[in-house]
């Protein structure tokens, strides 16, 4: 193959530098590398910064990791650290349990209401159960509408 | 300064119990019951009806043919269950009440009429609730005597 010159082309050395030249450009770069100062000190240049570029990233990169790691142990020791009462207030006062505390009040005060109401009986107003006495008679009577209860006893005199 | 949290924290304790305790008096027996007694002179005589007891006469009329309803007194105890209740009756008399159990919606009381120190009448009845009974027959003046019983606990 024939060598021929090239002239300095900054833009050629990017693509060098990048081993993007096709085959042939990339022999013609050496061999004008081996003739041209001034080319082989961008090249230098263009390696320095792109190291320098390569170099922040992972810095950066790793950073971010470490940050994220610092994050969940600090909030790890601050659960294991707070104490149990707070925990526990932290439960009692939050919107959800509220909500449901409310919810379980209120249907304890209906089913409670429902049951004495079921509870109260028809009938009449008072049941004898026993009498005994110093009595010639006694009446149990019981007005038709109201189902009042009437005890009525004559008193021996 | 108390924080918000402790307040919220307050707050539904203090509604549970508040849920929870009229539950709870009424299982431990040791209620206070409200027994109020009148008691009224019922005769044939000059039409006399008193509107103080205008609702209980309606209820005795449809039963007896009084004339006239007069409220001689009315008195009100506060009793638990085992203690007893002295209520003075026209004649030397006197009613003596005790209540003995509650049973569902009903109390059972153990009623006691004397005269001078003669039991006259004792009986032991469910009443119910808000509801009442009428006790009634010993004479008295040109008429007979009726005592109502009301218990709310």
């Amino acid at each position: 193959m024939k060598n021929e010159h090239i002239n300095c082309d900054p833009s050629l050395l990017s693509l060098f530098f990048d081993q993007e030249l096709p085959p042939a450009e990339h022999e013609r770069v050496i061999v004008h590398l081996k003739d041209c100062p001034a080319c082989r000190k961008e090249l230098r240049d263009i390696r320095a910064v792109s190291s320098m570029f390569r170099a922040g990233l992972e810095n950066n990169t790793l950073q971010a990791g470490l940050l994220n790691i610092e994050r969940s142990v600090i909030d790890r020791i601050k659960r294991k650290k707070e104490p149990w009462w707070n925990r526990f207030s932290n439960i009692l006062t939050s919107r959800k349990f509220v909500i449901y505390a409310a919810g379980a009040a209120a249907m304890l005060v209906i089913s409670v209401s429902g049951i004495r109401h079921s509870a109260i009986e028809a009938g009449p107003s008072a049941i004898v159960d026993s009498f005994t006495g110093e009595t010639s008679s006694v009446m149990i009577m019981e007005t038709p509408e109201s189902q009042h209860t009437i005890i009525w006893f004559n008193e021996d005199s | 300064m108390i924080s918000i949290k402790i307040v919220n924290i307050i707050m539904v304790i203090s509604s549970v119990i508040l849920i929870a305790l009229p539950a709870g008096k009424a299982q431990s027996g040791q209620i206070e019951m409200n027994i109020t007694v009148k008691t009224i002179l019922a005769s044939h005589g000059h039409k006399f009806l008193d509107r103080r007891i205008a609702t209980l006469i309606q209820e005795l009329q449809s039963v007896f043919g009084y004339s006239s309803y007069r409220l001689l007194g009315d008195s009100e105890l506060k009793l638990r269950i085992g203690a007893e209740g002295v209520v003075m009756l026209p004649g030397k008399r006197e009613l003596r009440i005790v209540p003995t159990k509650i049973k569902k919606d009903r109390v059972e009381l153990r009623l006691v009429i004397l005269k001078g120190k003669k039991k006259t009448f004792q009986t032991v009845i469910q009443l119910k609730n808000n509801g009442s009974i009428t006790v009634g027959g010993p004479k008295h003046k040109d008429g007979v005597l009726l005592l109502n019983i009301y218990t709310a606990f």
